[in-house]
Formats: C-alpha cells, structure tokens, sequence
C-alpha cells in the first residue's frame, strides 16, 4: 500500500511539473492582423527593433522632418491678391556617420497643406516617387561639433530632372521631350507624378527644384531630438505635362515672412529605412505640426 | 416576457413541492429577506472627481432555501435568490413602458443539487448539480479553494461564490480520514467588482484632456517609449479612448473542464491536541483576467486631433495547485488555536503582446512584447491564529500571501496582514467587529467596521462601512506594479451601509 | 490503650468519611445517569434567552445524543437556523457555519464563550456530564435531597472550581445547582423543574439557567424527548454535519 502512494506521488509529482502550458500574446495579435515578422517569442525581425538610447553626438540615424511655409500662388485657386498659405512637410531619412563631416539624406514623403485661398488645392504625391531613393550627401566642410549640425546652405532636391550643369542654378525644363526631363517615379509619365484632388481631380507631371538653407541644428537635452531653424529656402515647380490639361497651371512658392520655417531631427534605430520613417513619422512630429 | 413565464412556473412548481413535502415533513424551507443601502462616503475614488457623497445601491434580497429528504439516504437542495435593485435604469422615453427598466431584478440559482448517501458503497457519498464548494481552514483567503470562482459583484460579500455545475464524490474510508474528488465541466470566471473597469480606463484632466493611459505589463523601457511616443502629442489633441476590453474564453472542451481531489486527515498530537490537515490538488483555470494583448489604432482626426482607440484581451491562464491546510487546536485554553494554509501553484506562461496600428496597419517597430506571468511556480498561503479573550473578544489575525486575483503576473505576489476582533453585548444581541486587509508592500489598506444588532430572533439589523485607504494615484507611473492594491480607484468606492435582515 | 481507642476511632472516621466520600461519588454518578444514561436522546428543545428588563428571545434546537460525549445539536430556528454543533470529546467540538458553507473545529480557548447567546457555554454543552471531572462531597442531607459539593478531580479544569448540586432522593433527579467562580462568589444557578411525562419516561421539561451577576437567564424546554432509537455513531461525524447542511 505504502509502495503504491509512494508510486502514484513520484508520478503525480511529475504531471505537475511536466507542463509546459504558454499562451502567447504576440503570436494572437499575428494571427489577427497577419504580419509574419516576428521570431518564436514574440520579438520582431525587423532590423530596426533595437535599443534607442539617447546620444550627446549627432552622429547617428534620424527621422527627419523639413517644414517649409510659404506663399502659394497659381492663376485659379490661389490668385495674386489672395494668395494660399502652404506648408510642405518633409520627410527624409538622415545619417550623420561618426567623423561628423557630412548628413546624408533620403527622401521618403512630403505631405501638403493649402489653406485660406479661395479654392485650396489637396494633392499628394505618389508611392513611385516615395520609393525613388532620391538621396542627396551635403558635406560639412569640417568636423561639426559634438552637440551640433553646423549650419548648411545650398541643399538642392531635384524631382524628375537630371544632369544639370549646375544643379541650383540652371533653368528647369518646360518641355516632357527636354534630355533633362525623366521618368524618376516609374510611372510612364514624364518627370514626377503629383495626383491632385482638389479642385480637380487627375494628375500633374512635374519638374521640381528646392534648395535649402538650414541654421544650425542643436542637439537637444533629451540626447534624442535635434532642431534648428530653416533660414530660408527656394522652391521652384513646373508642371511639364496634366491630365485633364487644365491642371497644367503654373504656380509659383514664395518662402512665408509671417511664419517660421523649420527642421528636426528625431534620432530611430541605426539600421532603419525610408519605410520605417513613413510608418513613424505622424506620431514622431505631431508636436512639429 | 418569457422570462417571466418561466419564473412563475418555476415558482408555482416550488411552492407545490413545499405543500406536498411540508405534509410528510421532509421539506425544510428556510431562507432570508434583506435590504441594503450603501451611501459612497467619499468622492475622489470615482471615475470623475467629484462623483460621490451619494447612494450606490438600494437592493432588496429574496433568498430560499429549499431542502427535501425524501428518504434518509437522498436529498435534493434548491438554493434560490430573486434580487431588486432599487435604482431606476430608464435612459428613453421606450424604457418607460418596461418595468425591468423602472424595477430591475434578477434571479440566481445559488445550488441546484441531488446528494445521496452511502451509495454505491457506505462509506461514499455523491453530489451531482450546481454546487458552491469550500475548501481551506483558513478564514475566507483560501488559496486551495479554486472549484468555484469568487463573485465579487459586491465587495462588501467576500465570502460569495459563482456557482457552478459538478460532480463530487466523497469517500470515509476511517473515521480519521476524508477523500474528496471533484470534477467541473465548465470553467466560470470570478465576477468583478463594477469598479474594476477603472482599471482600464483613461484619466484625464479637468477639462476633459488626457492625462494617463492605463500602463501595460511591459519592461519599463517599453512603458517609457509608449509615454513619450504620446507625451509628445499636445494632451488636448489627444483623444485616448477608453479600453474596450474582451475576454478570451476557454472552449468548452474537456480538457478545459477542472478537477479537484482533497485528502483530509486528523491526527492526535498528545497533550497539544488535535490536528486537521489536508492535501489538495487542483487542475483548472485561474478565475481572474490576466492582461493578454493590447491593440492601439491610431487615427489622425479632424485638425490637429490623434485618435487612439485602445483594444485590450486578458485571458484566464490554466494552472495546477498543490495544497495543503491544517488547523491545530491546542488542549490548552490558554493557547490560541492556529490554522494555515499554503497553495503551491504552477501556472501557464502568459507573454504579452501590445501592437500599434496605424491606419489599420501593425507599425512593426513598436511592437512589444514581456512575459506577464513567468512559468516559474509560485505560492500563495494564509496562516493564522485566533483566540478568545475573557470569553468575550474574538480575535483572528491572518498573514496572507496572495491576493485572490493575485497570479505573480507583472503586478507580483503581495503580503497582507488581516486582522479581525469582535465581541458581543448583551448575550449576543449586539455584536461589534472590526476588520481590515493591510497591504505590507505598499501599505495601503481597507477597514471594515460593523455592528449588527439581533432586534428580536431571526432580525438582524447591520451598520457598517468599508473604507479604502490609499493613494488613488500610481506609485510608479512606469510599472503596471506601480499601483496601490486598496488605494487604485478598481479597488472600489468607500461605503457606509445599512442592512435589515430577517431569516426563517 | 488510650492509643488502641485513639487508632480505632480515627481509623473509623477515616473509613466513614470514605463512605461518605464513594456515596457522594456515587450519587453524583446515578444523577448523571439518569440524565444521560441511555443509549441514545434525542430532544426538541426551545431555550428562550431572558434579559434582566424582562425581553426575551427564543430558539429551537433538535438535539441528539449517543452516551455522555457525543452530541449533535441542530439550531432550527432564529437568524442562526441551519448551524450545527457536533461534539464527540471533551474539547472535540465542530461547528457548521451555513454562511460560510463550513466545517469548523472549535478551538478549545473558544469553550467558555456563551452558546448561541444563551447562558450555557460552548463547555458546558460539550461536557453536559459532572462525574467524569468533578469529586463529590456530601455537604448535607434533608428528607427529600442531597447537597453535593464537587470539586475538580485532579488534571481535570472545568469552567466552574466549584459546584452545589442538590440530587432528588429515589429519583436522582438533578435539583438546584449553583456555580462558583475560582473566588468563591455565585456565578449561576441552575433549576431543574414541571416534570413531565413523555411517552413512559418522566423527567424534568424546564431548565432554568440564571447568571447571578446580570440577572440575565436561559430558559430550556423540553419539548419533546425520546431515548434508545438506535442512533448510529455515524450520525456524530463531521460527515453527518456536512450532510446535514
């Protein structure tokens, strides 16, 4: 009898600890919203799960956002006498290596605002031209300091041009057939497609100039967040081609006087990519609407 | 309309069998009628500030029970409640012409059981039906008792329990030795208490602003990322929902249905006197919600708004329990009586996951993940002692490890000391008690003082109050263990009641 | 010789005295019989609880009893309707608490509190019986009783040190019994009176317990009273309390 209770106690004893019972959250929220990027226990793939800590160097991977105001002026929508409020919003991925000589930049969205003209145009650009990898290296002429960008002048973006002489300075094409004019969305259409909404929907094919002229940018206390002031910047765009025709309108963008434009940065992982930036980038900046 | 129907047909099936049974005095029918009104004592403790000082509940209580015999070896328990609850629910015009809505009520079946005695064999007993079971020696933190789930639908209730259908099967083998075994089918989870939705919910400032999300079982770094990836949001432009929580229910299959087996012995120690002493194993589910994965969909509105709207999932983990309880009464009059109890508790592991959603989609690099509760067993135990002073003042005092909805996820194992005196006047007719539950961790506390007056036999009448002592606000805004267990607005509301009782 | 006389007379007083000593002993033994010497009681009892401003409350209980030690006694009215009481020894009582759907040992330092409000306590309800822990002395006789004073046997600590029980010539019935507390001072009495006839067995219906210092008293009545049924041992287990739930 002993020897039995004994027996059923080893074996009982056993039951319990040989369960190995788990429910897992991680892999719940997988099987409902379908992503497939994640390892056995939960954690992500993604290169760009890491630690963010925060730095006193600006060297490092950041979110970038580039607020530009300005004055909008095209014939209908926004005549000269009651010209539209615009605010272009910039997102870029950008680098500053170690030796702390040069940002490196990549652009990953723009997203625009029209506002008090009598008519305001919504357009957006489209997913070609977010996946384009326009990159553009600005060097610093020195070793910045630790705590600071130095301050840049001439950064120029180009959209749906190529081998200019001088990249700031020459004119832009008017033409789709110009030798200057590509397809940079891969789209099929000349230059780069704006799809625009209000007041008409359809589409424009655009050559695009910006340059920029940032202030210095500080590190700040957090060790994560730079900013710093865009002292001025000029846009220049033609619509080269439209469909339907009447969105072929020229327009022209004037830097706002009344209203500041500005640049930040918002340190991510190291190994993060323009994607993780459009992901990121609402709730990183909401405080820099 | 149908409901009723049945109820009235059940009743008039009730009171045959009483007239019938009553005749060959088989029946016994016994039962209590009672009135409690509760009056919030505070109003900080509310989900508003400023929510309280008024009545919480006016509830009238129709309890019978119903006990046939029809021969010495069977019996049939029907254990019935009607409750009203005094309060007006009408919000439209069409609740007027209901009066579920202008008087509502509810009926519950307390135990619905056939017993039947030394059959098969004499020295076995069965019960099939809904049961209330209790196990444990300890006063009312069992942690061995898991058959049943707790209903704390009324705090104020702490020794009430969700019934539940089972099979028991008792055997006495010697005279010194009991062996229990219990199988439920179904798992049923604890009843919370209203208040324990303010666990989820969203604090926000006077004028309507978020203030505080409810903080998830994660690493601290994890908490601190989510707080600045909000922080950084003007609060006002934040609309931070509520939590709509769901319930991730076990199926209704047979390994998800719970077992339990008791072994109770009792030994003569001599001159120390005797001692009572179980072992107990139970398989079936933990009854309380444990935070399994949240979901923030994040939406930009009108303006500068951000939407988020907060979906949690908590689950009821399974676990294993290995107890043992004794009670040792020592011969000695001048030595207080001990008892103690001790659950050794395998649970499941429960990893808990949290997403960010941005227009429908999983934001990958916010996804987090933590172990909420570790595999690692666990106990939770009660030891006590009472004793009676100058035969007239009954003191109990119990350390207790564990909370009943305590399951060492990310919140812990907490220590609590519960202490209880009472002593009676006038041959019993006025009785004074005075209890509480002492959180030693973050000293946080409850306090429970009642006097109840026996007016004449069979009418009690009861004035009490049960007060939360505590810091409302996180101790740790960081740490979802940063919060005071009796001080956390979910604990529930300080009350003053007043309760009229008459049992037959 | 005067030493002889002095021996003889001293031995016989010393003989006498321990006559007296096994009388008063077995008087008080033939009075617990005839209380619970039967095989097995069963009674329905009302007690009604009296204060001294003359209010009173009232309780029924079935009682049943097998020997002197084991007693099961169910309350069957008032707001404590449905608790048991199970006592199998000396300081072996259980108690079934209906609100909490338990089984409780009564801890032995909870003996000296009052039963169910009543002026008996848990102790004297447990251990109904005097023999077993009390030694009798014969204080003094009259035509119909005998004075009995007990004290504790050695070993044995009842509540009360000390105990006046009158016991009933020819019937051995129990009469006027006063307890003393360890000072000597008069803690209750207990009257034992109206006897009555039921079914063939005649014995005292009313008890009156009253406390002295309070002026409080317990009344019981005997309602009804059968012995010998062949009550079953089982009937006083812990399984016949949960049972009888």
């Amino acid at each position: 009898m002993k020897k039995r209770l004994w027996a059923s106690v080893v074996l009982f004893s056993g039951f319990l600890f040989g369960c190995d019972w788990e429910s897992s959250g991680p892999q719940r929220l997988r099987d409902a919203y379908g992503t497939s990027c994640f390892e056995e226990d939960g954690k992500q793939k993604d290169a760009n799960l890491g630690e963010i800590t925060p730095q006193d160097d600006i060297a490092g991977t950041y979110a970038m956002l580039v607020v530009q105001n300005a004055k909008l002026e095209t014939a209908l929508a926004c005549p000269p006498d009651n010209r539209c409020d615009l605010e272009i919003r910039d997102f870029l991925l950008a680098r500053v290596p170690a030796e702390r000589q040069a940002i490196y930049m990549e652009f990953c969205d723009q997203k625009t605002t029209v506002t008090g003209g009598k008519l305001n145009p919504e357009s957006r650009i489209t997913q070609g031209l977010r996946e384009a990898h326009i990159f553009v290296v600005k060097e610093f002429g020195k070793v910045a300091d630790k705590d600071r960008i130095p301050l840049l002048d001439g950064i120029v973006w180009l959209w749906g041009v190529k081998d200019l002489v001088d990249i700031a300075k020459d004119p832009l094409p008017d033409e789709p057939s110009d030798e200057h004019v590509f397809d940079q969305d891969n789209d099929g259409k000349p230059g780069v497609t704006v799809e625009v909404t209000e007041p008409l929907e359809g589409e424009r094919y655009m050559v695009r100039r910006a340059i920029w002229n940032l202030g210095e940018g500080k590190l700040q206390q957090d060790g994560m967040t730079i900013k710093g002031v865009l002292r001025s910047f000029i846009i220049e765009e033609k619509a080269i081609g439209a469909d339907p025709p009447m969105l072929k309108q020229p327009s022209s963008i004037e830097q706002a006087t009344d209203k500041q434009s500005i640049f930040m940065l918002k340190r991510i992982h190291e190994r993060s990519t323009c994607d993780y930036v459009r992901q990121v980038s609402e709730i990183l900046f909401s405080e820099g609407s | 309309m149908k409901k009723r129907r049945v109820l009235y047909i059940f009743l008039s099936m009730f009171m045959f069998g009483i007239c019938v049974a009553q005749v060959e005095k088989r029946l016994d029918f016994s039962g209590y009628l009672q009135s409690d009104i509760r009056f919030i004592v505070e109003d900080y403790r509310g989900e508003k500030t400023g929510d309280g000082y008024r009545f919480e509940l006016n509830r009238n209580d129709i309890k019978g029970r119903l006990k046939w015999t029809p021969h010495d070896k069977v019996q049939g328990v029907v254990d019935a409640r009607f409750r009203f609850y005094g309060f007006n629910e009408s919000e439209r015009l069409h609740d007027l012409f209901r009066s579920t809505k202008i008087e509502p009520y509810d009926f519950q079946i307390n135990e619905a059981y056939l017993a039947v005695r030394g059959a098969p064999f004499h020295w076995m007993d069965f019960r099939i039906g809904r049961i209330i079971q209790t196990w444990g020696t300890a006063d009312m933190f069992n942690p061995t008792d898991n058959l049943n789930s707790r209903d704390f639908s009324d705090p104020l209730d702490y020794t009430a329990k969700v019934p539940n259908q089972m099979v028991e099967l008792a055997f006495y083998p010697a005279s010194f030795l009991q062996v229990q075994v219990v199988w439920v089918p179904f798992f049923k989870p604890s009843l919370l208490p209203p208040s324990a939705q303010l666990g989820f919910s969203v604090e926000r400032t006077l004028d309507n602003c978020f203030l505080r999300a409810p903080v998830p079982p994660l690493d601290r770094g994890q908490i601190e990322l989510l707080q600045a990836l909000f922080a950084s949001i003007p609060p006002c432009d934040l609309n931070f929902t509520n939590a709509e929580v769901r319930i991730v229910k076990p199926s209704q299959s047979l390994r998800n249905s719970q077992v339990g087996a008791r072994v109770k012995f009792t030994a003569g120690l001599g001159d120390f006197g005797d001692m009572d002493f179980s072992l107990s194993y139970y398989y079936g589910r933990f009854s309380f919600p444990i935070a399994y994965t949240a979901v923030a969909d994040i939406k930009r509105a009108a303006g500068s708004t951000l939407d988020v709207s907060y979906t949690a999932e908590v689950m009821y983990p399974r676990m294993q329990v290995a107890g043992f309880d004794f009670s040792l009464s020592p011969e000695s009059k001048q030595v207080p009586g001990f008892f103690g109890e001790l659950a050794l508790i395998f649970p499941e592991k429960v990893v808990f996951g949290l997403a960010v959603l941005q227009n429908g989609r999983i934001q990958e690099s916010l996804f987090m993940s933590a172990t909420n509760v570790p595999r690692t067993p666990f106990i939770k135990a009660t030891a006590g002692l009472d004793y009676t002073i100058a035969r007239r003042l009954y003191l109990n005092f119990q350390y207790v490890r564990g909370f009943f909805d305590e399951f060492n996820d990310r919140y812990g194992i907490h220590n609590y000391f519960v202490p209880a005196l009472e002593t009676k006047f006038f041959e019993d007719e006025l009785k004074v008690r005075l209890a509480g539950a002492w959180n030693l961790d973050d000293l946080s506390l409850v306090v429970f003082p009642e006097v109840t007056w026996v007016a004449v036999p069979s009418v009690e009448i009861v004035l009490g109050s049960f007060l939360y002592l505590g810091d409302t606000k996180p101790l740790d805004p960081m740490s979802y263990a940063g919060r005071s267990k009796f001080g956390q607005k979910a604990a529930g509301r300080s009350v003053a009641y007043l309760k009229a009782k008459y049992s037959w | 010789m005067k030493t002889v006389a002095t021996v003889t007379v001293l031995g016989l007083w010393v003989s006498f005295a321990f006559a007296q000593q096994e009388d008063a002993q077995k008087i008080l033994e033939k009075m617990d019989a005839v209380n619970y010497g039967y095989d097995d009681q069963t009674m329905e009892l009302r007690y009604t609880i009296r204060d001294f401003d003359g209010s009173e409350k009232q309780y029924d209980i079935v009682m049943y009893q097998k020997g002197t030690n084991k007693r099961l006694i169910r309350f069957t009215s008032g707001e404590v309707k449905g608790m048991a009481t199970l006592v199998v020894g000396p300081s072996r009582m259980f108690v079934y608490l209906p609100g909490y759907n338990k089984v409780r040992r009564v801890a032995p330092h909870a003996m000296s509190q009052t039963f169910a409000g009543s002026d008996f306590t848990m102790d004297e309800i447990s251990n109904p019986t005097y023999s077993p822990r009390y030694n009798a002395k014969l204080l003094k006789e009259d035509d119909n009783f005998w004075y009995l004073e007990l004290v504790p046997k050695e070993g044995e600590k009842p509540l009360y040190p000390k105990v006046h029980v009158a016991v009933q010539k020819g019937t051995y019935w129990q009469g006027e019994t006063t307890y003393f507390d360890a000072s000597g001072a008069k803690v209750k009495v207990m009257t034992c009176s109206e006897p009555k006839d039921f079914g063939g067995l005649r014995r005292n219906s009313v008890i009156v317990l009253r406390d002295v210092r309070t002026g409080h008293s317990t009344r019981l009545d005997i309602l009804s009273f059968k012995v010998n049924q062949g009550l079953k041992d089982s009937m006083f287990t812990e399984r016949e309390l949960i049972w009888g739930r």
